[in-house]
């Protein structure tokens, strides 16, 4: 279960692990987790800027090579850390290497903050989105 | 500190996100736009910002704003695939009563930049379909659409027209900037910039209109210089990794030559050309000032005061407009 | 080669750019879950088809998702013209394919690519004809028809439809939009279907007017079964691909599409490369069946109008002032005021001084953007928005300049005096009123029971359909 994190606590990568392994999956029936779509050792956090915020940089694993649902995973992980993370921090999500055919094509998308602040104004978009970091139980 | 804040506008006066700001040629009044579908106009009243007007009717985030030469326009892109014109329909010349008078509408998706050419008549519209509208205003606030441009293989981040000549510059995702122009009626592209490794998310002409700087998604920035000679823009100068993250605005002043970049680390930072470094063809521009801070998050848009020299204003996804001087 | 800048610029700005639907294309496909739980894996075999391997070790091939043309269609959110499928579908290995079979073959050369022709081998259109013939006989084909005969019908029922409309004996707007070109049909489908699609003329282009004869009155008059004909055109175009492929052109009854398959000139040209044919060597096959071509045994030469994208302008205009204000105009006595480029002009009718009716020509995307703005403007307040009647085309010069016409081998600076070539080899023609092509007097009489009849209304008209935006998530690019 997420919680908020509290303002004056440094954040690891484990904190952002255990918000974004409950985020449903748009196709399957399961959570990026069970999917091993997300992993924690594949993100890092580092917290050691002058500046007041910290960098978070996310790899994760579409389900399938060819995956065309991978820019919205994107868009899911992004919209629960926003939501949840106390603070603004500069996030990157990236395809982990290797697992996609268009793996650079995709990285460019999903963090272009016009790109995915506008896909977010899509209501269909964001109602997918909304479901699928809905946190149930 | 050679940066001093001299002004500020935020704390619930203003939307989550601000990603654009614009002077008023007169230099005293100041238009903001951003996620709340709407666009602030700002004047000064006694030394406070204080809110003139509220421009409403945009379903969806404004993305940015541009003043036409005579200030009686203001121009709005939308992510809604609109582009707003206002006209300012007050009688007293000094007050401020904008009202709706045309959409422009076309482009398939969300329109990035807007921008008026120098004579006032011309408008630039571009969008992530990949297309560049040019339109033309007619009598009666109506326009006419003069060409829509192809050629960009991407979304078009930004529009910038030569302060002085018919030529439009774009940027673009496709990590290009194409300038066009129109010969015998039909709008051709005739250069293509290459040299970013990333999305151009911003470009300005200086006063003369003989050099370009870009900055981009790669952290850099790229100053070209067009060449009479050989009708060919060249880059002349490279600041790569000026940041630590993408670079998303620029703005080269007209009044003293000196160059504005807000950044996605949060930082202003102040370049001018380093004549001493420089040569015929090589030019060296330095960073004389970089601001860490200056936001508490990214810096969307830095823009000089037209009028005033050393003065510009910025904004960012802090929810805030802040005013700075340069003391030199 | 990819045909993928090969379709109008109006189209490839509609809703996307070319995507090869095998990637990217994601119609839903429907997956019947039969486990709500537990998870499964999916791994690709060595010949590219899926397997779901299931938690009990038991696996199972998936279904390879197709999506047909017509899912292509009606689908607004990913493409309209998904190269892959519609080069695949209509291309020249298809043709060849089916040409083998035993179907009747017929074959509509359309007076553009014949022009085009003409202008590559730098050969009269007759001979150009001539040629063809002879090299189509080779490959077994029976009839080249050409579609300036099946404009005359398109030309009527155009004019007899404008003057329903502006004497307002049928329930439809003026001004009156030309629905031949089907790039602007699609892109006004898609982008403006909630108001502009009453302004449409609902008569049928010149190619699917020709599908309708060949396949319904031709079929009788040889004895076979619609089904058993398989037509092809010859089109300036890739956009006409799309046209042959709308649902409405296609026969549930007979099982069959008006026109089977689209070849654009430049096609044609890939043909006879494979074929290793030299066309300017090709004997000529003098012309003894004169079916379905509009053509001047007298003089050797073809027949036809003014205007290389039909000339619908012209012919409706002379056809409405007789026909309502009893005017005998020539083609040279209509003065156009050119707009702000070459690609849109307009003309009005003037009786003792005052304006009757204003006839435009808008050709390109940015002409299309200015009318439909103004038409848009009229239907929210009500006034008349200055035209009476539009001829508009996708391409900038008309289809003379279509996506699929053979290109200049200099490349893009000499395109438009390459262009002005292939229209003077199209104006290398007779002229002759559509009201005087005798033969086409008697299909009325005999088939069609005269002008805008409601026979000719069945078979000669159409209907368009607004498409919707997609609001399926998994399909939305952003």
């Amino acid at each position: 279960m997420s919680q908020m994190i509290m303002n004056n606590t440094l954040i690891d990568s484990i904190d952002v692990f255990d918000i974004i392994r409950s985020i449903k999956d748009p196709e399957f029936p399961n959570t990026l987790e069970e999917l091993n779509v997300v992993n924690e050792d594949l993100i890092t956090v580092d917290n050691s800027t002058e500046n007041d915020y910290c960098t978070i940089k996310i790899y994760f694993t579409p389900t399938v090579p060819h995956c065309h649902l991978a820019p919205t995973i994107g868009l899911c992980i992004r919209e629960k850390l926003n939501l949840l993370l106390p603070k603004k921090s500069k996030i990157e999500i990236l395809i982990k290497p290797g697992t996609h055919q268009t793996e650079d094509t995709i990285n460019k998308q999903v963090n272009d903050k016009e790109r995915y602040i506008a896909a977010m104004e899509n209501k269909e978009i964001k109602k997918l989105v909304l479901e699928c970091i809905e946190e149930t139980e | 500190m050679p940066l001093e804040l001299i002004g500020s506008i935020s704390d619930g006066l203003c939307p989550e996100r601000i990603w654009h700001v614009a002077w008023h040629p007169s230099g005293d009044i100041l238009a903001s736009c951003g996620n709340d579908k709407q666009i602030q106009i700002w004047a000064k009243e006694q030394n406070k910002w204080v809110l003139a007007q509220s421009l409403e009717g945009h379903e969806q985030t404004v993305r940015r704003i541009a003043w036409s030469p005579n200030g009686k326009y203001l121009a709005a892109a939308s992510f809604d695939v609109t582009t707003s014109i206002w006209e300012n329909t007050s009688s007293d010349p000094q007050d401020i009563e904008f009202t709706h008078v045309s959409s422009l509408e076309g482009h398939n998706y969300e329109v990035k930049s807007v921008a008026w050419d120098s004579t006032g008549t011309l408008l630039a519209t571009c969008s992530r379909d990949k297309s560049i509208w040019i339109w033309e205003m007619q009598e009666d606030n109506e326009f006419e659409c003069l060409s829509i441009n192809s050629g960009h293989s991407q979304d078009i981040k930004c529009v910038a027209w030569h302060p002085t000549l018919e030529l439009l510059a774009s940027g673009s995702y496709d990590d290009t900037i194409k300038f066009w122009k129109d010969i015998d009626g039909d709008w051709e592209c005739l250069y293509t910039l290459s040299g970013h490794t990333s999305t151009v998310w911003d470009i300005s002409f200086n006063s003369t209109g003989d050099r370009l700087v870009s900055c981009s998604d790669d952290r850099s920035l790229l100053f070209w210089k067009y060449f009479e000679g050989a009708d060919k823009w060249k880059n002349v100068c490279k600041l790569v990794d000026h940041s630590s993250r993408p670079i998303f605005s620029i703005d080269w002043s007209h009044l003293n030559d000196k160059i504005c970049t807000g950044s996605g680390d949060d930082s202003i930072s102040i370049l001018e050309q380093d004549k001493s470094a420089s040569t015929a063809d090589s030019e060296q521009y330095k960073v004389t000032i970089k601001h860490e801070k200056a936001h508490n998050s990214d810096v969307n848009c830095t823009r000089w005061n037209p009028k005033y020299p050393n003065i510009f204003a910025s904004c960012g996804d802090d929810g805030t407009i802040k005013i700075w001087k340069v003391i030199e | 080669m990819s045909g993928e800048d090969k379709f109008s610029s109006i189209l490839k700005l509609t809703d996307l750019d070319y995507i090869n639907p095998s990637q990217i294309c994601i119609k839903p496909v429907e997956i019947e879950k039969t486990k709500p739980n537990g998870t499964s894996k999916i791994k690709i075999e060595n010949d590219g088809s899926y397997v779901e391997v299931s938690e009990d070790g038991t696996e199972k091939t998936l279904e390879k998702a197709t999506i047909t043309l017509n899912d292509c269609l009606a689908c607004s959110g990913c493409i309209t013209s998904a190269e892959s499928v519609l080069i695949t579908a209509q291309s020249v290995q298809e043709f060849l394919t089916n040409i083998n079979g035993t179907k009747t073959i017929v074959v509509t050369l359309s007076p553009q690519s014949r022009a085009s022709l003409s202008n590559h081998f730098k050969l009269s259109p007759i001979s150009v004809y001539k040629k063809l013939s002879t090299f189509f006989n080779q490959l077994g084909i029976n009839y080249l028809f050409d579609s300036s005969f099946s404009r005359d019908f398109s030309l009527l029922e155009s004019a007899n439809e404008f003057v329903a409309r502006y004497k307002k004996t049928i329930d439809l707007p003026l001004p009156m939009l030309a629905s031949a070109c089907p790039g602007w049909i699609c892109y006004a489908e898609k982008t403006h279907g909630d108001y502009i699609l009453p302004y449409i003329s609902t008569t049928k282009s010149p190619q699917q007017i020709m599908g309708t004869l060949v396949k319904y009155y031709f079929s009788e008059k040889i004895n076979k079964k619609p089904s058993d004909i398989y037509h092809v055109t010859i089109m300036p175009c890739y956009d006409k691909k799309l046209e042959a492929s709308r649902n409405d052109f296609y026969s549930d009854i007979f099982n069959t599409k008006d026109v089977d398959c689209v070849l654009s000139t430049s096609e044609i040209l890939d043909l006879f490369k494979d074929k290793e044919i030299d066309f300017n060597n090709l004997a000529e096959t003098e012309i003894r069946d004169e079916t379905f071509l509009n053509y001047d045994r007298a003089n050797d030469k073809f027949i036809g109008v003014q205007g290389s994208s039909g000339g619908y302008l012209e012919f409706i205009y002379k056809y409405a002032a007789k026909e309502l204000f009893n005017l005998d105009i020539q083609n040279k006595d209509i003065e156009y005021k050119v707009g702000r480029n070459s690609d849109f002009k307009e003309t009005s009718l003037m009786v003792n001084g005052e304006k009757i009716f204003t006839f435009a020509l808008a050709y390109g995307f940015r002409n299309i953007q200015n009318i439909v703005r103004k038409i848009k403007i009229s239907t929210s307040t009500n006034k008349h928005c200055g035209y009476d009647f539009v001829e508009v085309m996708a391409c900038p010069s008309g289809c003379i300049n279509g996506g699929g016409q053979i290109k200049s081998e200099g490349g893009i600076k000499d395109n438009k005096a390459f262009t002005q070539d292939s229209e003077n080899y199209y104006n290398d023609q007779l002229m002759r009123d559509p009201q005087n092509n005798l033969v086409v007097k008697e299909i009325y009489n005999s088939w069609l029971n005269g002008y805008f009849s409601q026979d000719s209304n069945t078979k000669l008209h159409t209907e368009y359909h607004r498409i919707e935006k997609s609001t399926n998530a998994l399909n939305i690019k952003w």
